[in-house]
């Protein structure tokens, strides 16, 4: 999927340099730039950008962006600077989805953008602070094209819900295999790539915790590559009495697992 | 003489800059070609600074950083960028490069010769606790997760 950015600041090639650094993380991105008022009325006017990220340090951005309030036109806003407690009064009101410090760490650049957009699109609720659905969707994409090396564990707390709600073509794979192979415990796999899946249960908290340790033991130890953890479908939404905290839990001690038995380090997407 | 291995993604800026480490006592090899920097980066006499010719038209230069950061034979080697005016206030402003000097391409000669020599012995950045290089954790200070955390 590609993403349309835009960078309102004066600075030559820092669209280039930002979609460099975005596309070697993995995604697909357009970045325009626009300097003044009249460049990025036509570009949000023309590529409806998912977020405009303004640099602070520069006037005829903040100009620009001004003008794109008045106007009623303005995208998702994310804000750049070197001192983003300094910033100038006639922005104190204006809502930005993110602020990012320069100069940036890359990865931590990546992430935060990843958010942003989902943020600026609206598909945070409001209420939790936790990512709706297509989030498991995005990331999953990201790491296949990125062809991280390692095995995938997809922590998945209603594993039939998620294979076939909404029907992806992965999780449709991934729902025909496990039905395939008569997997009646939580384990579902695609060609090499593991999914853990945990499924609904009656039994009390404790023992479900147990039951879900022991799965992701069971599983580092087996794992021949980085495991890498991807939280999704109900793991995300707080359903059958596991938050996405809980998720957390359930993958610092997947780490500290792998970790002690020195073989493999293990990544975790959130 | 120091070993540099000079890489631009165009040989019109590369033959520019080749002739000046040609001249000035360097041991200098160059190539437009990632895969091959990394092969002389990785064999077993590698050059001890990379220097990245960044011209007007150059693109790609995250390319070459984010593979040369990526891989453990190396991610510490050190990066001195010569960039072109049209460059320089992007690759000097907005990111936090690892190990790596960037100078504009008019800088004088005394100070390149400085610069490589303190890159090649000492590198651009001494290693410290608090420079992670590591997958950053998910900053739980997101403004979609506030809501979440004051609850």
């Amino acid at each position: 999927m590609l993403h349309r950015l835009l960078v309102l600041d004066e600075t030559p090639k820092v669209e280039i340099l930002i979609k460099e650094i975005l596309e070697a993380d993995g995604g697909e991105f357009e970045v325009k730039r626009a300097s003044d008022k009249i460049d990025a009325e036509i570009a949000v006017n023309g590529d409806k950008p998912e977020l405009a990220l303004v640099s602070l340090g520069s006037g005829k951005a903040i100009s620009a962006l001004k003008s794109l309030i008045k106007k009623n036109i303005c995208p998702p806003l994310v804000f750049m600077g070197n001192n983003l407690g300094a910033k100038p009064k006639e922005l104190s009101a204006v809502k930005a989805v993110d602020e990012i410090a320069l100069p940036f760490d890359p990865d931590e650049f990546c992430l935060k953008i990843d958010d942003d957009i989902f943020l600026g699109a609206g598909k945070v609720d409001e209420l939790t602070g936790l990512f709706k659905k297509g989030w498991f969707d995005y990331k999953m994409e990201k790491l296949m094209k990125k062809k991280v090396k390692g095995t995938l564990f997809c922590m998945s707390l209603d594993a039939y819900s998620f294979a076939s709600n909404p029907p992806t073509m992965l999780q449709l794979q991934m729902a025909s295999y496990a039905l395939k192979s008569g997997f009646k415990d939580g384990i579902l796999a695609i060609s090499g790539t593991m999914i853990l899946g945990f499924f609904p249960s009656d039994k009390p908290r404790k023992e479900n915790e147990k039951y879900i340790n022991e799965l992701i033991g069971t599983m580092c130890a087996a794992a021949d590559q980085p495991p890498i953890f991807i939280c999704a479908g109900a793991a995300e939404s707080d359903m059958y009495d596991f938050s996405a905290e809980d998720t957390y839990v359930f993958a610092n001690k997947a780490m500290s697992l792998s970790l002690d038995a020195g073989k493999n380090c293990v990544r975790y997407y959130k | 003489m120091t070993d540099i291995l000079l890489i631009s993604s165009s040989l019109e800026d590369i033959n520019i800059a080749w002739r000046h480490f040609c001249y000035n006592d360097y041991n200098a090899s160059a190539t437009t070609n990632i895969n091959a920097a990394m092969e002389n980066l990785k064999s077993s006499k590698p050059a001890k600074v990379v220097v990245y010719y960044c011209g007007e038209d150059s693109e790609g230069f995250y390319t070459l950083y984010h593979t040369l950061r990526s891989d453990p034979a190396t991610e510490e080697v050190p990066l001195l960028v010569l960039s072109d005016v049209s460059w320089q206030k992007a690759l000097s402003g907005y990111v936090k490069f690892y190990n790596t000097c960037i100078l504009g391409i008019s800088v004088n000669d005394d100070k390149l010769r400085d610069m490589v020599k303190s890159g090649a012995r000492y590198g651009f950045e001494k290693k410290s606790a608090a420079f992670g290089r590591a997958a950053p954790k998910r900053p739980f200070d997101h403004p979609g997760l506030k809501a979440r955390k004051e609850r």
